[in-house]
């Protein structure tokens, strides 16, 4: 029964998709641009809204900062909220677009790590992203910014040392 | 109703960003050398570094990894010269017997080259 059941599959495969092709690369195929749509639809609207309404790439930045490695950690994201005053965590974005309410919540800050690694390896894949791509241009902007913030805090840094440096 | 609207209007004007903390700044100091290995060259934030860089041997003590913050900054600002210096190699490379300036139209000649046309006629 079991090995008519499977032939009676793979004739079924073959028929619709081709003699190479089987049914997990078909539907892993169309899974990944469904979620390639999606998450340019759910992204590309920061890189507008910078765009259009002058907001100095607030969310652009957002963005470009959430690349790096280390925010994988929950806790380095709420550091970085710290830091950027006009950072927005993941629970903004969920907020205000449906789409991302695909991923898998978490209690910090609306999104697994494995979710976020994924948007990473997403913002960093010109092919995927095309429009939410980012480029040397994003992070030198984004550098500029966090030196600002960094060197314009050294002062007070200096001048009050804080008791611990982690 | 008015002693709402103006204790709102006063929140919102006294409203100050807060000042980063050091957890925060120390965060800044771990990755912001892998913005700017993945950063272009930009002649403004090259010139920021440039201003800014004797202030990184003043925060050694506050914050710990300096280090490759201070490589990332020196590799920089390398690129930053070595841009400017080829740029100027190559001008007076193409420049060496007045090659460039034998090769440009006659109108650009006129509008970018007036004075030295000059001084060659002279």
């Amino acid at each position: 029964m079991r090995l008519t059941l499977n032939f009676f599959e793979e004739s079924t495969v073959k028929e619709f998709f081709g003699p190479e092709t089987s049914l997990y690369d078909r539907h892993s195929v169309e899974r990944d641009i469904a979620i390639n749509k999606l998450l340019q639809e759910a992204f590309s609207w920061c890189f507008d809204l910078a765009i259009e309404e002058k907001e100095e790439g607030i969310n652009a930045h957002t963005l470009t900062a959430i690349t790096h490695p280390l925010l994988l950690d929950a806790e380095n994201r709420s550091r970085m909220r710290g830091l950027l005053p006009f950072w927005r965590g993941m629970r903004t974005y969920r907020r205000y677009r449906p789409e991302i309410r695909l991923f898998p919540a978490h209690p910090d800050d609306g999104m697994r790590p494995e979710c976020i690694f994924e948007l990473q390896q997403f913002l960093r894949d010109r092919s995927r992203a095309v429009t939410c791509y980012v480029d040397g241009k994003r992070y030198a902007a984004l550098s500029l910014k966090i030196a600002e913030i960094f060197f314009e805090a050294r002062s007070v840094a200096i001048f009050m040392p804080f008791a611990s440096c982690s | 109703m008015i002693m709402n609207s103006t204790k709102s209007n006063s929140t919102k004007s006294r409203y100050t960003p807060r000042r980063p903390q050091q957890p925060s700044l120390q965060l800044a100091v771990d990755t912001l050398p892998f913005y700017l290995s993945h950063a272009d060259y930009t002649l403004e934030l090259a010139n920021y570094f440039l201003s800014h860089n004797p202030d990184l041997k003043a925060l050694n003590d506050l914050f710990s990894n300096m280090q490759p913050l201070q490589e990332a900054i020196d590799i920089y600002l390398k690129v930053h010269l070595v841009l400017n210096g080829s740029i100027i190699f190559l001008i007076l490379w193409l420049n060496r017997d007045g090659h460039v300036l034998k090769n440009l139209d006659s109108e650009t000649k006129r509008w970018s080259c007036q004075e030295s046309v000059g001084d060659n006629k002279d």
